[in-house]
């Protein structure tokens, strides 16, 4: 009898697992724990066992019946905590404050002006109205200058002019500064382009200058690697080849390999396999000169990048126009960390 | 400049290396190389030998009969251009068309100069392509503006000739010559400008087509063929880099060239047929009657060598680049000789390259040449050395190159190099002007070494402490804190156009005098036109509800003083984003709210700014400000007018903000050490609801509040208004405010009668003005 006993547990603790309502609660505890159930037919079944039989069945029964009244009750309680339960949909909308988003030109400039801090630079300002002098003359390159032509110029009056460069700012901070010094200088620039998919009337730009006895090309060099893995990943390579600057001696023109094809040439570069992101060069003597140093005393690098280009290249904008439309689909592509 | 490759040959026989190596070889040497096109693209793709059948003159014309096997063609040639009956002539076959100058994208003409003679011993309809074009290849290198002798097939070639140690080779340049009595004269009475003019007159020439092999080098080049004396100047031009140029000597005044400044408004009609006016100071040559060509830059028409010509005169000269490039600017003409003359020609070329002409008129035009040369002036002398240690071009280069390296790449430029106590002393080729000194040696020895030997590092510095300027961590909290309140930075021109700035109703502005287009010609005075732009950009695509700031200069003028500040312009369009729940609107009370925090960033208590009523001509009467810090304007604010929203089609509601920097960073680079009262005994909390007349603004409650705090010299913590109310049931023409404050004193627990006693105190106050009814004391309506 005791084996029937425990069948009959077994039994109903089977049916009570598949009990997901109240209902179905009810029905079982009907079955289980009311007049209808086993108990009392085991109950008068017992009164014709032995006595000693008895005492071990009765005990046995009487331990059930109390377990399946205590399980009833605690799926009951189960039951009913979770019909209070609020049904919670996390697929709502949060409750937000609407975010906007850094100018691509800014983020790329931030992180720029970062990066060179990081490297022992200050950070200098110039003004975007500029006298010839500063802008050309000071520079190395007279009037009548042919160089003058790739930096056709917006002019105010005779002698005043919009900056072409961000260049001029090297004499400034030659003579507000004691050498040695490690300095960018970034901001707006302005040239008579018209506007197409490359060229804009204002872009912007980052001037780097460094003076101090002996610094030589190995400097410059090693400097724009750091920058150029810093800025576009470690696995980009730098080439340096030949230019000419009239402010530079020797002068060079910085190119990254193109992130798609690492200097093989492929579609996305027109087949040059390599990107021209800045010029730079030494210092040229007559530049010191002019500031009022003495080339034989201390050297320098300068550098300069247009940063429109730099994020052109970054992000993959194809025109540069995009940057000054600031349309808000453009514009929300930026609010991520990039 | 374009090069083919079969004409560096001509300079470099030995050269053999592939086209792609060639042009590698410019790139690292600091010539760009735009591209590397085959030959064959300049020309049609069949080229024959036809006969000449039949020459009908007609006038000055001749209708010409040309046959290439069974097919026939007849066109109208300048009788000049016509070669003898039976000679072979070149045709190109295109869709079946023949084309008597057989180039790419040359279209058939009614009429044309000449046929292009072809070697007798063709046979006709031969197919002569690859006899004429080959598998040859042009590369297209950008000479940067220090480098005037690489506009020459010379000087790219010696720069080939450097880096391969190969031998450079001159084209021959001999002739006979002949007494000839000609009485021509040259009178140079302008050596400031030309000082070396010279020329030559050579007779009994004949005008013919160039054979094909010039045409051919022309052609490659981008220049068009004219006739035998012109082209033959062109390519010496393109060969050596010296510009010259032939007239017609018949058409020479008095047999006499001057070289002089023009005269004021003295008049020359060029050989584009284009009729220039002169002014002073400009350089001409001229007869003893008028100005025959614009020195260095292009002849004139009247003496051009045509069909009729016998005989010219040559002319080779130096002039002035400043001047030619002045000349050439102010009348708008650029040319192969403009461009050569303005980056400097070589001194010594001169002559070398005028006898290379004349070596190739011989050879041509069976001509005569008369013995010496007409000469003004002379080359100027340019013996420059230059000492260069050898441990300076180590060390500026950061890589070791040897000495010998060093001076077998100069030698090969055409420097002329000793080697004395590790020191270079190094003479300047007359080509060279731009190597002034020491470090321009240093350039030279690099560049053909190759700059990916330089060896990288890292300048070793003494320390610097650096700099954080204040202006650029307190724009960066600015900008941060806008983003971050749902604003999009934009970024947009400075230069805007002149009527969005008058329609801001201000006077005083910067103007570019040379613009580009009328949308960009004053440097804005405010950074409303370029944000509103912004605005009528994204309404055009679709959008309404943005919110955009900008920092960023704008330029301002008083009389002649022009001076940049720095601004933050904000723009508020309708609703904080597009959403559907939490409209809440953007209103003038935003600007303010933006304007306060941006204060807050910087250290300004809001008490501190005032704020005025304001009118401005783009913004809506009654809901424009202007707001002071400490009697300084800080900024304006205020509705954007409908009437402009209309006028551009930008729907509903626009708030505009604009406010100076230079003020703010004044006031948060002033850092005082700050007073911290962090007090841990409680606070007691009031709050009080007044009611006043809706004419009355909170700031005089508010002011008579702060009046009795520091009268009774209350522990006051914080002084809140948190809610303004009128209508049911204030009667009409009343608003209430109801405002908390809470009180705690940083050394004690506040005393409740204490602090019923203020606050009976404020409560006073404010009745006591006459102004300020008590809410709790009002008897309302329905009360």
């Amino acid at each position: 009898m005791i084996e029937e006993i425990e069948q009959y547990f077994r039994d109903f603790t089977q049916e009570l697992a598949q009990v997901a309502t109240r209902d179905e609660l009810h029905r079982v505890k009907g079955k289980y724990a009311g007049r209808k159930s086993k108990f009392p037919v085991f109950l008068s079944r017992l009164k014709i066992l032995p006595l000693e039989e008895r005492r071990v069945v009765g005990q046995k029964l009487n331990e059930i019946k109390l377990l399946i009244e205590q399980l009833l009750k605690e799926k009951e309680a189960a039951l009913l905590k979770e019909e209070k339960k609020e049904v919670l949909d996390i697929s709502l909308p949060g409750k937000r404050e609407p975010l906007g988003a850094f100018h691509p030109l800014r983020i790329v400039m931030d992180e720029i002006i970062a990066i060179f801090r990081s490297l022992g630079f200050r950070v200098e300002e110039g003004p975007e109205i500029e006298t010839d002098f500063f802008n050309f003359e000071a520079l190395n390159i007279p009037r009548d200058h042919p160089a003058r032509d790739a930096q056709d110029s917006f002019y105010l009056e005779e002698n005043l002019l919009l900056r072409t460069h961000t260049s001029p700012a090297q004499i400034r901070v030659m003579r507000k500064l004691a050498p040695p010094f490690r300095v960018i200088v970034p901001g707006k620039c302005y040239r008579r382009d018209a506007f197409d998919a490359t060229h804009s009337p204002m872009f912007h730009q980052v001037e780097g200058l460094v003076v101090a006895p002996g610094i030589s090309m190995g400097d410059l060099k090693g400097t724009i690697e750091i920058f150029v893995r810093r800025l576009f990943g470690e696995e980009r390579k730098v080439r340096f080849r030949p230019s000419y600057f009239p402010f530079t001696e020797p002068s060079a023109e910085v190119d990254i390999s193109c992130s798609i094809c690492q200097g093989q040439g492929c579609r996305a570069c027109g087949e040059k396999g390599w990107l021209e992101i800045m010029g730079a060069g030494l210092v040229h003597p007559q530049v010191f000169r002019n500031a009022g140093y003495d080339p034989e005393k201390v050297q320098g690098f300068a550098f300069g990048m247009g940063v429109e280009r730099i994020t052109m290249l970054k992000f993959g904008i194809p025109d540069i126009r995009w940057f000054f439309e600031n349309d808000v689909a453009f514009l929300s592509s930026f609010k991520a960390l990039r | 400049m374009r090069v083919s490759y079969q004409l560096l040959r001509r300079f470099l026989p030995d050269l053999s290396l592939p086209p792609g190596e060639v042009a590698a070889i410019f790139l690292n040497q600091g010539f760009v190389v735009e591209s590397i096109v085959s030959a064959r693209d300049f020309f049609v793709g069949k080229l024959y030998a036809g006969t000449l059948e039949e020459a009908k003159r007609e006038g000055a014309f001749s209708r010409c009969t040309v046959k290439v096997g069974p097919k026939v063609d007849v066109v109208l040639v300048s009788s000049w251009g016509v070669p003898e009956i039976g000679s072979k002539v070149l045709v190109g076959v295109e869709n079946g068309v023949f084309l008597f100058l057989p180039v790419s994208g040359e279209k058939q003409k009614e009429t044309i100069d000449f046929l292009v003679p072809l070697p007798t011993f063709l046979e006709e309809g031969d197919d002569v392509f690859e006899a004429l074009v080959g598998d040859d290849v042009v590369f297209d290198v950008e000479v940067t503006a220090n480098r005037g002798d690489c506009l020459s097939v010379l000087g790219l070639a010696r720069e080939i000739a450097a880096s391969c140690k190969i031998p450079l080779v001159l084209p021959e340049a001999r002739y006979l010559e002949t007494h000839i009595d000609h009485g021509f004269r040259v009178e140079n009475q302008a050596l400031h400008l030309c000082p070396y003019y010279t020329g030559k007159y050579i007779a009994s020439l004949s005008i013919r087509p160039s054979p094909f092999w010039i045409i051919r080098d022309l052609i490659l080049a981008g220049m068009r063929p004219i006739n035998n004396v012109v082209d033959i100047t062109n390519l010496v031009m393109l060969e050596m880099g010296q510009p010259l140029h032939a007239f017609d000597a018949a058409k020479i005044g008095q047999k006499t060239l001057y070289v002089r400044e023009a005269r004021e408004n003295e008049r020359i009609v060029t050989l584009d047929g284009e009729e220039r006016v002169l002014r002073r100071g400009m350089l001409v040559i001229a007869d003893a009657l008028r100005p025959i060509a614009l020195a260095g830059i292009m002849g004139g028409r009247d003496t051009e060598v045509g069909p009729a010509t016998q005989a010219v005169f040559l002319e080779a000269a130096l002039f002035d680049r400043v001047s030619v490039r002045r000349t050439a600017r102010a009348l708008g003409i650029r040319t192969e000789a403009s461009s050569r003359f303005e980056r400097g020609v070589d001194p010594l070329g001169v002559l070398q390259a005028a006898s290379r002409a004349v070596a190739l008129l011989v050879e041509e035009g069976c001509a005569e040449v008369a013995a010496g040369w007409l000469v003004g002036g002379e080359p100027p002398h340019t013996n420059r050395e230059i000492r260069v240690p050898l441990d300076f071009v180590t060390g500026r280069l950061s890589c070791a190159v040897s000495p010998e390296e060093s001076m077998r790449i100069l030698e090969g430029l055409g420097f002329g190099v000793t080697l004395e106590d590790g020191v270079l002393l190094v003479r300047v080729p007359s080509w060279r002007s731009d190597v002034r000194e020491a470090i321009d040696i240093v350039e030279e020895i690099g560049r053909v070494h190759g700059y990916r030997n330089i060896v990288s590092s890292f300048p070793s510095f003494p320390f610097d402490p650096g700099n954080v300027p204040r202006r650029e961590s307190l724009s960066r909290r600015i900008r941060e804190h806008l983003v971050h309140r749902g604003l999009y930075e934009a970024v947009t021109l400075s230069l805007v156009s002149e009527g969005d700035v008058k329609a801001l109703g201000i006077e005083d502005y910067i103007k570019v005098l040379n613009p580009l287009s009328q949308d960009h010609v004053v440097l804005r005075p405010s950074l409303f036109p370029g944000l509103f732009g912004v605005v009528r950009t994204n309404a055009r695509r679709g959008r309404r509800c943005l919110g955009f700031f900008e920092l960023g200069h704008v330029f301002l003028r008083k009389e002649s003083e022009y001076w940049e500040e720095e601004r933050l312009g904000v723009f508020l369009w309708n609703y904080p984003q597009s959403s559907l729940w939490q409209r809440i609107p953007w209103d003038v009370f935003t600007l303010k709210g933006i304007l306060e925090e941006v204060g807050e960033i910087v250290g300004i208590s809001s008490r501190e700014l005032e704020w005025g009523e304001e009118p401005f001509s783009f913004l809506e009467d009654g809901k424009a400000f202007a707001v002071y810090l400490r009697q300084t304007l800080l900024g304006f604010g205020g509705k954007v007018l409908p009437s402009l929203l209309r006028e551009h089609d930008v729907e509903g509601e626009l708030y505009y903000l604009e406010v100076s920097l230079d003020p703010l960073e004044k006031i948060s680079s002033v850092s005082l050490p700050l007073e911290f009262s962090l007090s841990s005994f409680p606070s007691v909390v009031r709050d009080i609801a007044v009611v006043v007349d809706v004419t009355t603004p909170w700031s005089f409650v508010a002011s008579c509040v702060e009046k009795e705090v520091q009268k009774y010299a209350m522990a006051l913590e914080e002084f809140i208004l948190f809610d303004v109310f009128s209508g049911e049931p204030l009667p009409q023409g009343k608003k209430g405010f109801a405002f908390r404050l809470v009180f705690r004193a940083p050394n004690r627990t506040l005393a409740e009668e204490e602090v019923n006693a203020w606050v009976q105190a404020i409560k006073e106050g404010l009745k006591q003005t006459g102004r300020v009814v008590l809410r709790e004391e009002m008897i309302l309506s329905h009360e």
